[in-house]
């Protein structure tokens, strides 16, 4: 499965990541707070603006109370007898006090008594018509009308009015005071302020059109907030653009003063703080990223240089790798790795190629098939020769394991299946069976199959692999030689038993021949040459009832030829006592006859010399393999008289004796040394191979 | 393919943005007034009226999903100004203009909104000599001929006055000699003599007291004043000084502005011909004075009133036209005919004329009373 991911990326996020984030979070973090008290700090300004405006205006009205309060005064004082008087203090007020267009001291009804500037038309007319004149006149106490055009200079004006004993003074403001007072404000390009009466008209506003035009901005959500007595700081939409405003109320008057400006011009200090804060993020950020790439390039481009080395040698191609990578020493003495690594796996691949042509011609020079068994996928791979000695092409067995156990012999089937078993289970270090296996043709063909499992580290096999071999004609030579052999054994068989009677009819003629003959010593001659005769059919009888036919058993020749011996010799046998000490010796057949003839020899040299008189006595023959697995021991060994003094093996006039030695030395190429007390022992030593 | 698909979505969901856009764009409508000196009073409460209109209808959504936006210019009463803030409406795409406030001015700019095939709605103007004319003009006061009649009539048939002193504005000339000509006619026709005639140009410097003097000199059994409110009551002040008795009337532009508050009790027992007085109330001009009320802290005035229904005439006219044009506007109310005002229907004839009947009134206790004639 190829990987999507990216070394290359996943570094550089990586540390992108690690480096600018912990910059871009304590950036807006740190942005955050300084951009909130930055807020904080033009709000609070705006309003503090605002407050200074209020307190200004709001010196203003005292101080036309106070004008209003002088006047109160001296008509109190001058009474209604100094008409004159009073008309030119009034003028002298209005001259003094410019803020105030007109003057007017009216009666309770309303009636105009004095005016200043004096004019006829507004001396002796009744302004109780006047919203304000009502007003004014149920509060009975300094009040200030909301904005009207005066019909005496056709402008804006507010009435301020004082009750007196007697009515009332009305003076008619000329609200370019307030006009100039913020005028004199500067709130930034496009901010402005303004002063709402209580029905929501402009007394004054930066724009002066909008007082003199008597907009009304009750349905402004400021407006309604600061004529509900609620000052504050707030932000609103306007045409698209949102709004700052600070509200300030005018306590002695309830007229909300609005500071505002679009927040946009009002936080620019908090917006170049911001981009400053977002263009070093920016920066960070980019700088990062070009250290980022920068670095990760150097480090990476030797990892291509890798990789395009290892192309090459995917490739088979070994010569152009080679030269130093830049930038670090690391990469080089990686480098140098490679280089060696690459040389090693030349030589490998050499060797490997080596390997695999000495295989690949073993194989055909052995001319087996091949099989890999994928065990868990249950995946079996056949190779072409495989399929060939079982007469198919190539393409006409899948790779399956039924396309080989469904071959199989039914007598056979259970067997391999075993045996495989076997092996899985480790209880045989190689599968090997010969079974026969259904050929094209339609016959069954031997076929010898190896193979061996590996195991994962549990134990558990997941390959097994091995060869097939076609054993057709060696099993049918096979079958030909058994039959072969089977015949040749027979044979044998009848050789040997035919040796064996013919060997016994020598013996019968011999001991026939000692019918006709009355000499004792001669009767003991042919009966000699009878023992010596039945000791080497016995030999034959043996070999023809032996499997192998080239073997017998030392045990039980010994044994049968003994007892007839002693049934030979002994005419009391119970005189005799016979010991046997017969391992379980296989002799040849070329050791088998002299061993018997030697026995026989010697056992009945004891039977018949060593306890003369009638005397009782023990003979001991014993057999047995010495401890180096090669040489044969024989004892004869009798307890009787024992042999004459000087008597020599070698010069004895025995024929038996000679026999016996000839034999040892010439048919056994042995040795044997006699042993003369107690009684006679003689001891043979000869080579015989292990049965 | 997959490129072109794409590209074809994006222009399909562009042109839904702008369409979209569009149809939340506001329509604009235009309100040209007086809005500082002397002439001011009627343009500011007519402002209000109509603003009053523009925010009820926003508050319901607007017409067809879209806000109106009121566009407000101050042709301050000259009329070269009030040609180029009409020039301006044009271009900035307003479907209609409520205004000019007065016959003098409305006349002046009427060729040239013709030419433009600008909508224009007066609330005010009622000069007879805008009226019987297929033009781009639709008013809402009816023509004040006949206010000048029925006063006329009055006065000679019913008050039997012998004479009568008249004074009247020169400023206003289009609409105070045009009325003029017809009370004469009529009131001579009852065998009337008008005693004296005053005309006077108003604003700050003209002196009301010497004028009322010469007014009563005359010694006519009445006096009428043919002016503004605020004129009417300067002069009803200064006459009431010298004579309390004597009759005083006024032509119905004096209804226009705060002429009860500026006349104060020299303006009781005024007449003046008018279209609404205060026992003609209906649900719908309580509940707008109640709203007027709220919204500005004052009485509505006649002009408020009359700025309201115009705006609400165009309202009624673009939520049965499909085109936001002055055309499709003027072709649309000069079909409908009828339409439904804060005192019950009126008529809008096939010249834009407004069909309405004035009535008499008193002024008595700061309330307008009927007077009804035998």
């Amino acid at each position: 499965m190829k990987l999507k991911l990216s070394l290359k990326s996943a570094l550089t996020v990586t540390f992108i990541t690690v480096v600018t984030l912990p910059i871009i979070l304590i950036s807006l973090v740190t942005m955050s707070l300084l951009t909130r008290n930055l807020e904080r700090e033009i709000t609070n300004k705006q309003m503090f603006l605002a407050a200074s405006l209020a307190c200004e205006i709001d010196e203003f009205l005292n101080e036309q109370q106070s004008v209003l309060g002088l006047i109160e005064n001296y008509v109190r004082y001058e009474g209604a007898n100094r008409q004159d008087q009073i008309n030119r203090f009034l003028l002298s007020v209005v001259n003094n006090y410019q803020f105030f267009d007109m003057i007017q001291i009216v009666d309770d009804s309303g009636r105009v008594v004095h005016v200043a500037p004096e004019r006829e038309d507004y001396l002796g007319i009744n302004i109780s018509g006047y919203a304000f004149f009502k007003e004014a006149q149920e509060l009975n106490r300094p009040y200030w009308s909301s904005v009207f055009t005066s019909a005496q200079t056709e402008q804006p004006t507010i009435a301020v009015t004082r009750p007196t004993e007697k009515g009332m003074i009305v003076a008619y403001l000329n609200i370019s005071r307030i006009l100039d007072m913020i005028d004199r404000l500067y709130i930034g390009e496009n901010g402005w302020a303004e002063v709402v009466d209580g029905n929501g008209n402009y007394i004054a506003h930066t724009e002066k059109a909008n007082v003199y035009q008597r907009i009304n901005r009750k349905n402004n959500p400021v407006v309604t907030r600061g004529l509900s007595g609620h000052p504050g700081s707030y932000r609103y939409r306007l045409d698209g653009r949102e709004i700052l405003s600070n509200v300030i109320v005018i306590s002695s008057t309830g007229w909300p003063i609005i500071i505002s400006q679009p927040s946009e011009d009002a936080f620019k200090p908090v917006e170049l703080a911001r981009n400053i804060f977002l263009a070093g993020m920016c920066g960070t950020f980019l700088l990062a990223c070009l250290i980022a790439v920068g670095s990760l390039t150097q480090i990476l481009r030797p990892l291509a240089g890798f990789a395009a080395w290892a192309r090459q040698i995917a490739g088979g191609n070994y010569h152009h790798i080679a030269g130093k990578l830049p930038y670090y020493r690391e990469f080089n003495e990686l480098a140098e790795d490679f280089l060696k690594m690459t040389k090693a796996i030349q030589s490998r691949e050499k060797e490997l190629r080596a390997s695999e042509e000495r295989y690949a011609l073993a194989v055909l020079g052995a001319n087996d098939g091949l099989w890999d068994w994928d065990i868990p996928n249950n995946q079996l791979y056949f190779s072409p020769r495989w399929k060939e000695i079982l007469g198919y092409r190539n393409n006409e067995i899948r790779n399956h394991p039924d396309e080989w156990f469904q071959r199989i012999h039914p007598e056979d089937y259970d067997a391999v299946v075993r045996e495989i078993e076997a092996h899985f289970q480790g209880k045989s270090n190689h599968f090997i069976h010969e079974h026969r296996m259904l050929h094209k043709s339609g016959y069954y063909s031997w076929v010898l199959v190896r193979g061996i499992a590996i195991r994962d580290k549990d134990g558990q096999p997941y390959r097994m692999a091995g060869s097939l071999t076609d054993i057709n004609h060696r099993k049918q030579n096979e079958q030909r030689i058994r039959a072969s052999l089977n015949e040749k054994e027979v044979l044998l068989r009848e050789i040997h038993h035919r040796v064996k009677n013919n060997m016994q009819v020598i013996c019968s003629l011999l001991r026939l021949q000692s019918n006709y003959v009355n000499d004792p010593h001669s009767q003991m001659v042919l009966q000699e040459s009878q023992n010596r005769i039945r000791s080497m059919a016995l030999v034959h009888e043996k070999l023809y009832q032996s499997k192998d036919l080239t073997e017998i058993d030392a045990q039980d020749y010994l044994t049968q030829l003994i007892q007839f011996l002693i049934r030979s010799y002994v005419a009391q046998p119970e005189q005799i006592d016979v010991n046997l000490d017969i391992s379980k010796i296989q002799l040849k057949l070329d050791t088998a006859i002299p061993c018997g003839l030697i026995i026989n020899e010697l056992v009945s040299n004891a039977l018949k010399y060593a306890f003369p008189d009638g005397r009782k006595g023990q003979i001991t023959i014993s057999l047995r393999m010495l401890e180096d697995g090669h040489m044969v021991e024989l004892t004869v060994a009798d307890d009787g008289i024992g042999m004459p003094e000087g008597f020599s093996l070698q010069e004895s006039p025995s024929l038996g004796l000679q026999l016996v030695f000839t034999l040892v030395q010439d048919q056994l190429q042995g040795e044997m040394e006699m042993i003369r007390y107690p009684g006679t022992c003689f001891r043979v030593r000869f080579r015989e191979a292990k049965a | 393919m997959m490129l072109w698909r794409r590209l074809g979505i994006c222009v399909i969901l562009s042109m839904m943005l702008v369409t979209g856009c569009g149809r939340h764009a506001p329509i604009k409508i235009g309100f040209a007034g007086t809005m500082v000196g002397g002439f001011s009073c009627a343009s500011i409460n007519g402002r209000n009226g109509i603003q009053l209109a523009v925010e009820e209808i926003n508050h319901r959504g607007g017409i067809h999903g879209r806000p109106v936006e009121l566009v407000m210019k101050d042709d301050r009463f000259d009329p070269e100004i009030a040609l180029e803030i009409d020039r301006e409406f044009k271009q900035d795409g307003v479907v209609a203009v409520i205004g000019h406030m007065t016959s003098n001015i409305s006349k002046w700019v009427l060729p040239e909104i013709n030419r433009m095939k600008l909508l224009v709605i007066s609330p005010t103007a009622s000069s007879s000599q805008l009226a019987g004319k297929d033009d781009y003009l639709i008013r809402l006061h009816p023509s004040s001929i006949k206010a000048s009649e029925l006063l006329a009539e009055s006065l000679g048939k019913v008050m039997r006055h012998r004479s009568v002193a008249v004074a009247y504005d020169l400023r206003n000339q289009e609409y105070t000699e045009d009325w003029l000509e017809t009370f004469e006619k009529t009131f001579t026709s009852y065998g009337g003599r008008i005693a004296a005639i005053f005309p006077f140009s108003s604003g700050l410097s003209f002196n009301y007291h010497q004028s009322a003097k010469q007014l009563l000199n005359s010694r006519a059994d009445a006096v009428v004043i043919i002016a503004h409110s605020k004129d009417t009551a300067m002069f009803s002040q200064q006459i009431r000084k010298y004579d309390p008795m004597i009759p005083l009337y006024a032509s119905d532009s004096a209804f226009t502005g705060e002429l009860v508050q500026y006349g104060g009790p020299a303006v009781d027992k005024l007449m003046v011909p008018t279209l609404f007085y205060d026992e003609h109330t209906s649900s719908g001009y309580a509940r707008f004075k109640t709203a007027y009320r709220r919204r500005f802290g004052t009485e509505p005035t006649l002009a408020a009133v009359l700025g309201y229904e115009s705006a609400q005439l165009i309202f009624q006219g673009l939520a049965k036209t499909k085109r936001y044009n002055s055309e499709s506007l003027r072709k649309t109310i000069l079909e409908t005919k009828q339409f439904q005002g804060l005192h019950g229907t009126y008529i809008i004839d096939g010249f834009g004329d407004a069909v309405r009947n004035y009535d008499l009134v008193m002024i008595r206790d700061n309330r307008l009373q009927k007077v009804s004639l035998p």
